[in-house]
């Protein structure tokens, strides 16, 4: 299954608006100096005049702090070289500003007069106190941003997970659904007995895949129904006295476990473990469970029984299992398959608290 | 008819031309010039008599009489050590200033502020509540023999300050709202070396744009060497 490239969603969607930003930034600031430079009274022509200008002057070493030196220093994690870049900016600005601001405005206005505002040294606080005040105001804002991406970035997650575990149940049916097939097919060519039989347990174990599996978690109360049902219905084929030995040792019948882990399991047993009429050695199934923890153990003959139709599909099973498990129960699981010339031995053990 | 008396007087008051008022110096300690062309004895133009007396030197006049001087008076030399002891006669009524020139480039300018005033026709309690406040004016010394005093008028920042052009601390104080400049003197400064260079108040005539007339007095050297 491909997986969906989710950086290349978030960056389609990760980028800040500049425009309202800093719309909103300039605004509040031109508010808040503007109430400062009229002392809290009605602010008059003279105010707007020196604000504006002050905040243009005010723009240059914020604009360089954060379309510079933010994203080329501080993000990059050179805090040393930001510090210093910070100071030079700050200082350059500042003491050009305190040197200019006067002359320009004379020269720009000269029938008004600009003249209970900011002492040079004040003009140097004002440049501190608002370069600082930006600065943690875009880390805020970009902190914002990365918030939202993170639970986009989440979100996305949980439903690639969701569309890979629906996609990997959906490959569990038809390919149960064809093994089944089979199965009966082989049976009616025979014209054995137990056809009707063998259908109705399929119909059963269908409608449990199907229906009652598809929910996040299910009882082993019902997971061995359908192991028993299936064991049943393969016994028809397989005609073998004996072919399965099944021993339960469940604490909790109510001990809740993922659907459709164990049945790929027994399938697989059937497919590699059984010849029809020969087989000798029959397939050990254990499955214990106490407190937190469950165990499936199955062991069957290793008869090396694949052909070439079987090669193209074998695996299918096992290998969904193992991505199941992945996906299901991460770092609460333990697959182990053993495989000697003579036995094919799989272990799962799974934490409850998962 | 009271009444109608009380608002004539009143609007008089009001409208009568006024000079600015500050409660700090106008001029900054770097830009004090003293210029020895005032000293000596004036007439006015209405008739008023300015005697002008160099501080420094009068304090040695006195040291040399045996005055002795407390704490306070060398305090107060060594910050008015470069300006003019002013009497001003007008009407038989007299009154001292420290007046201290000051320059903006090549302009002079004198900060006044009084020192002493006849304050036998005032209530002894109105006198309490009199500030002693700082004026400003223009020197503008045209020969050896005559000086123009040009307040800065009170009309004049009102217009600016009516106009939204100005912003320079004040309050507006007392019942007839009298302007009184709060600035620092370092604001007054920048403020008085923008003003002289500026082109305002062209709606007023020339003689009566930025200096008023009616706030001018032209001074004669009275002991003038023929």
């Amino acid at each position: 299954m491909q997986s969906l490239n989710i950086n290349s969603l978030l960056k389609k969607s990760n980028y800040h608006r500049p425009l309202i930003f800093n719309g909103v930034l300039w605004c509040l600031a031109f508010l808040v100096l503007l109430f400062i430079f009229s002392k809290g009274k009605s602010p008059i022509t003279v105010d707007f005049i020196y604000t504006s200008v002050f905040i243009i002057l005010l723009a240059l070493p914020v604009s360089i702090n954060f379309y510079l030196l933010i994203p080329k220093s501080l993000k990059q994690e050179k805090y040393t070289v930001y510090s210093i870049y910070f100071t030079l900016n700050l200082l350059v600005f500042s003491l050009l500003s305190s040197w200019l601001l006067q002359p320009i405005l004379d020269i720009l206005f000269p029938s008004y007069f600009f003249i209970s505002y900011l002492s040079k040294p004040n003009i140097l606080l004002v440049f501190i106190i608002f370069l600082i005040a930006t600065t943690l105001l875009k880390l805020t804002e970009d902190w914002f941003y990365f918030n939202t991406n993170e639970n986009k970035l989440l979100r996305l997650k949980n439903q690639q997970i969701e569309t890979q575990l629906s996609a990997l149940r959906a490959q569990i049916n038809p390919h149960f659904l064809f093994n089944s097939l089979n199965v009966i097919y082989a049976l009616a060519l025979e014209q054995k007995e137990g056809v009707p039989k063998a259908i109705v347990q399929l119909s059963d174990i269908l409608r449990y895949v199907i229906y009652d599996s598809d929910t996040e978690r299910v009882t082993l109360k019902d997971e061995i129904t359908l192991l028993k049902n299936y064991i049943a219905f393969q016994n028809h084929r397989v005609d073998t006295p004996n072919a399965t030995h099944l021993d339960i040792d469940i604490n909790n019948e109510q001990f809740k476990i993922y659907p459709m882990l164990l049945l790929p399991l027994l399938e697989n047993s059937y497919k590699h473990g059984i010849i029809a009429g020969e087989s000798k050695t029959p397939i050990q199934i254990q499955l214990h469970q106490s407190n937190t923890v469950f165990k499936f153990t199955i062991s069957n003959a290793n008869l090396n029984t694949k052909n070439k139709i079987e090669e193209k599909y074998s695996g299918i099973g096992l290998d969904n299992l193992r991505i199941n498990l992945k996906l299901v129960y991460p770092n609460h699981h333990k697959f182990e398959v053993k495989e000697t010339t003579s036995i094919f031995k799989v272990i799962l053990e799974i934490s409850h608290n998962a | 008819m009271k009444t109608k008396g009380i608002l004539l007087i009143l609007s008089v008051l009001l409208f009568s031309s006024c000079i600015v008022k500050s409660l700090q110096p106008f001029y900054t300690k770097g830009s004090l010039s003293f210029n020895k062309a005032l000293l000596g004895n004036w007439t006015d133009h209405k008739k008023g008599q300015w005697t002008v007396e160099a501080i420094s030197a009068k304090f040695e006049e006195d040291k040399k009489a045996g005055v002795e001087f407390s704490k306070e008076d060398l305090i107060a030399h060594k910050t008015y050590k470069d300006g003019y002891l002013i009497n001003y006669v007008q009407k038989e009524k007299e009154a001292s200033f420290i007046a201290m020139p000051f320059k903006i480039e090549e302009q002079f300018f004198l900060d006044f502020i009084p020192i002493e005033i006849e304050e036998e026709e005032i209530n002894s309690l109105a006198a309490e509540h009199l500030l002693k406040t700082h004026s400003v004016s223009k020197l503008d010394i045209n020969s050896n023999n005559e000086v123009v005093f040009s307040w800065l008028s009170e009309e004049r920042l009102t217009d600016l300050y009516n106009e939204n052009k100005l912003r320079l601390k004040h309050e507006k104080i007392g019942f007839q709202e009298t302007l009184l400049l709060t600035a620092s003197s370092e604001e007054l400064y920048a403020f008085l070396t923008k003003y002289t260079k500026a082109n305002l108040f062209d709606k007023y005539d020339k003689k009566d744009a930025k200096w008023k007339s009616s706030d001018r007095l032209t001074l004669t050297k009275t002991d003038a060497k023929p």
